[in-house]
């Protein structure tokens, strides 16, 4: 059995008003992928001011990952919120860059200063 | 080797690859490179190409050894026109969720190539 080089995905979210902030850890592979955007689609089902994904402990994200946060985005702009980035490291800040989705989204290097 | 046409049997083969890059010493963001690579092979593959049909397989080869990785993947749809993919980081198509998968390999490994069938993805990353 091969040892599994990925982590696992971990999610946490927390919420303060129309505030609501999600702290992703781990590995967003194909195999993970539908259980953050099933966790991103429970978020933004009610309407919320800001939403920030805080990427501090991502180490993978392949397109299926993008497509779940580009989804929330889209719903909670639709509603004239905010879904902002928090601190993706550099591996991930490099395929937001390749994507051109540093374009989409917002980036912030703390959650304190996301939510200024 | 010869997987289903499911998510987890490609899980399996994308650890048995990346563990033999593992071991050959190639860099993090060489590893990171060819796991996002074959994820979204493997994930075109089964769901583009097979349409999850668990009556078809997906055909993973690879070969790599200190220099460079090589891995083929082949799946039994009708294939497809590579060059009639549109463009995910054009203005129009940034906000889709979806498409981004070729880019992400043409943009990741240093060659990508198809047979004239369009049902087989060739990729090569060099260790540097």
């Amino acid at each position: 059995m091969t040892e599994p080089i990925d982590t696992p995905l971990e999610l946490d979210v927390s919420e303060q008003g129309d505030v609501r902030v999600v702290r992703i850890w781990g590995s967003v592979g194909m195999n993970e992928a539908d259980r953050l955007r099933i966790a991103l689609d429970e978020v933004v089902a009610e309407p919320a001011r800001i939403v920030v994904l805080d990427l501090s402990g991502m180490d993978f994200i392949c397109s299926l990952g993008l497509g779940a946060m580009i989804a929330a985005y889209q719903k909670v702009r639709s509603r004239a919120g905010d879904l902002k980035l928090v601190n993706p490291q550099p591996p991930i800040r490099q395929v937001l860059e390749a994507t051109r989705l540093t374009e989409l989204f917002p980036i912030f290097p703390s959650v304190e200063e996301a939510l200024l | 080797m010869v997987i289903a046409s499911d998510l987890r049997a490609a899980r399996e083969v994308a650890q048995e690859v990346l563990a033999e890059i593992a071991r050959l010493g190639y860099s993090q963001a060489c590893v990171f490179a060819i796991r996002l690579a074959l994820e979204e092979g493997l994930n075109n593959a089964i769901r583009h190409g097979n349409g999850y049909d668990p009556d078809k397989t997906v055909e993973v080869s690879f070969d790599v050894n200190q220099q460079r990785a090589v891995i083929a993947i082949t799946d039994q749809g009708p294939g497809f026109n590579p060059r009639s993919v549109p463009d995910p980081t054009s203005d129009e198509n940034l906000g889709k969720p979806t498409g981004r998968g070729i880019m992400l390999i043409r943009a990741y490994m240093d060659e990508v190539g198809y047979n004239p069938r369009g049902n087989q993805i060739r990729m090569v990353k060099l260790n540097r």
